[in-house]
């Protein structure tokens, strides 16, 4: 009696492990969800031209769109000035958000990747 | 020493007046119909075998379809199916431009700040086009960040729009200020080999190699981050607002 | 905080080395870059080019890598669905050998209980009959002893009152009186039993 117990088992575990096989070779399922992955910011020279590029844009646009007001209203240098400083503004927002610093403008998705549920408040909107 | 401003020159080759536009071709046009062609001929060769089980070139040919799907899946979700031909083409297109620039002779297209800046307007006007036809005015919510106190909101806005709009601009310096810096170092760097003579020549020359190696590797990598972050402002677009 | 001011102060680095570059390079008489005449015919054989790549890849790079890929992937599902297939099969055949093992073996159990009772029950019948026979018999010998003992009680009364009546004769010589006799005999074999 006791062997054919035995015997009953090792089938069975043929059975699961099989079964296993067949899931693990079906892969993980995939999901529907964008994961948001920041570019790689890493290491030092990379980072620089990359960061520097985010800062740059920034201060260009910004001056550029205060050199148009001012060509059109005539008031140079007063907009240059104002819309650099926006511009630098914008550029640091922008070095931050590619650093994964910031989290970007996003309200489903925070920097760490995990997926709010649809809040009508969210934490992150309550007075700190 | 040579002159390592001069490799970017760009050298009429046929000269073509097209009605009043200048369509010369030149040595860039040339490397871009040379970029056109590797591309073409790598996939559809390798390809050309369509076994169920890959050799290597064929592996390599799948490798950068699915490494270009699954990147707009991450980042676009399902959604961003549609865009895969463009990204994929904007992705092999600078790929293989960066890399065909590292070929002895080879003429970089994509250190040139109008190439790199046409291809960056492309992705930024798309992009936005997709955006707005997606969320009609709602689109322009984007601008108004969240979770700001509205005291700051009229600081916050143009700053965001100027973000906004700095993405071009970014993205085209980056791409072409890598191409560059790593061009002219590569071009200092040998200038200096035979001067140095048959004694301190091979310091410059050890330098050299392995600036290549790097400047492939950042080839690899720019063309990356241009893609990635096409992905990632289409995510903006589609999703946000 | 740290990090924060150390990606600003890269920014800033990185910044100034693009500017200084660029000055540098515009002083030093004329980036190639920045040559606007040479910018027209870029961009018309940039987008020659990229327009021409995009037909290319769309319409038949991109569908000849995606048939494979996919006819690939449905092999392998094909397979897999068979793996499944053949093991659900395994399972049934398994349980099914399970079962009828296992309604086998209640069978022999029932069988084997049926012989048990059968056979207990019959030798509890036996012994039954057997008891009843002997407590028959054992009867019957009681009801003969008694029947000989009583027999024997009243032979040895008649013999005792012939005795005793010999003997009281002889006592007192005369002939005894039979019944006074046999009623003392009686008592005294009374009180013998």
């Amino acid at each position: 009696m006791p062997k054919k117990i035995n015997e009953n088992n090792n089938s069975e575990d043929d059975i699961d492990d099989l079964g296993r096989r067949i899931k693990a070779a079906r892969g993980p399922e995939s999901t529907d969800s964008p994961k948001n992955q920041a570019p790689p910011p890493n290491e030092g020279v990379g980072q620089a031209m990359r960061v520097g590029a985010e800062l740059l844009s920034g201060l260009i646009v910004g001056a550029g769109i205060g050199w148009f007001i001012d060509g059109w209203l005539e008031t140079r240098p007063l907009f240059m000035i104002v819309f650099f400083f926006l511009g630098a503004g914008a550029g640091i927002l922008n070095v931050y958000r590619s650093t994964g610093l910031i989290e970007r403008n996003d309200t489903n998705h925070d920097a760490n990747n995990n997926k709010n549920t649809n809040n009508p408040i969210d934490s992150k909107d309550l007075p700190e | 020493m040579a002159n390592p401003i001069e490799q970017f020159t760009i050298r009429p080759l046929v000269e073509i007046n097209l009605g009043g536009l200048d369509a010369t071709f030149t040595n860039a046009s040339a490397f871009m119909l040379l970029t056109v062609a590797t591309v073409t001929l790598f996939l559809s060769l390798s390809m050309r075998g369509r076994a169920l089980v890959p050799g290597r070139w064929q592996s390599m040919a799948e490798l950068s379809y699915e490494f270009i799907a699954g990147l707009l899946r991450d980042n676009v979700g399902t959604e961003g199916r549609r865009f895969f031909p463009f990204v994929f083409t904007l992705f092999m297109f600078i790929l293989f431009a960066n890399m065909l620039g590292l070929m002895p002779y080879g003429f970089t297209i994509t250190s040139h700040i109008i190439v790199t800046f046409v291809l960056a307007i492309v992705v930024f006007i798309g992009v936005t086009a997709v955006g707005i036809m997606r969320h009609g005015l709602k689109f322009f919510s984007y601008f108004v960040p969240s979770g700001v106190p509205a005291a700051v909101l009229p600081l916050m806005i143009p700053i965001e729009i100027i973000s906004y709009l700095s993405r071009p601009i970014s993205l085209s310096v980056r791409l072409f200020a890598n191409m560059t810096a790593g061009h002219i170092m590569m071009k200092v760097f040998a200038g200096f080999v035979i001067p140095l003579g048959i004694f301190g020549g091979w310091a410059p020359l050890g330098v050299d190699v392995l600036l290549v190696g790097f400047e492939f590797l950042v080839a690899f990598l720019q063309a990356y981050v241009f893609t990635v972050l096409t992905c990632l402002y289409l995510h903006d677009a589609i999703h946000l607002h | 905080m740290r990090v924060l001011n150390k990606a600003l102060i890269s920014g800033l680095v990185g910044t100034t080395t693009y500017l200084t570059a660029a000055v540098a390079m515009a002083a030093d008489g004329g980036l190639p870059q920045l040559d606007v005449s040479t910018y027209s015919s870029q961009v018309v054989w940039l987008v020659i080019s990229f327009v021409a790549l995009y037909a290319l890849m769309s319409t038949v790079a991109l569908p000849r890598i995606g048939e494979v890929l996919e006819e690939r992937q449905n092999k392998i599902d094909d397979n897999l669905a068979k793996a499944e297939d053949l093991k659900a099969q395994a399972e049934a055949a398994a349980s099914a050998y399970e079962q009828s093992l296992a309604s086998a073996r209640s069978q022999a159990a029932d069988a084997i209980r049926e012989v048990k009772e059968k056979a207990s029950t019959e030798a509890h019948n036996r012994q039954a009959k057997l008891t009843a026979q002997l407590s028959e018999s054992i009867k019957q010998a009681e009801s003969s002893i008694n029947k000989a003992k009583l027999e024997a009680l009243s032979g040895i009364k008649a013999v005792a009152v012939d005795v005793a009546t010999a003997a009281v004769s002889k006592l007192i010589n005369e002939p005894a009186n039979e019944n006074a006799v046999s009623s003392a005999v009686s008592t005294a074999l009374k009180s013998r039993t």
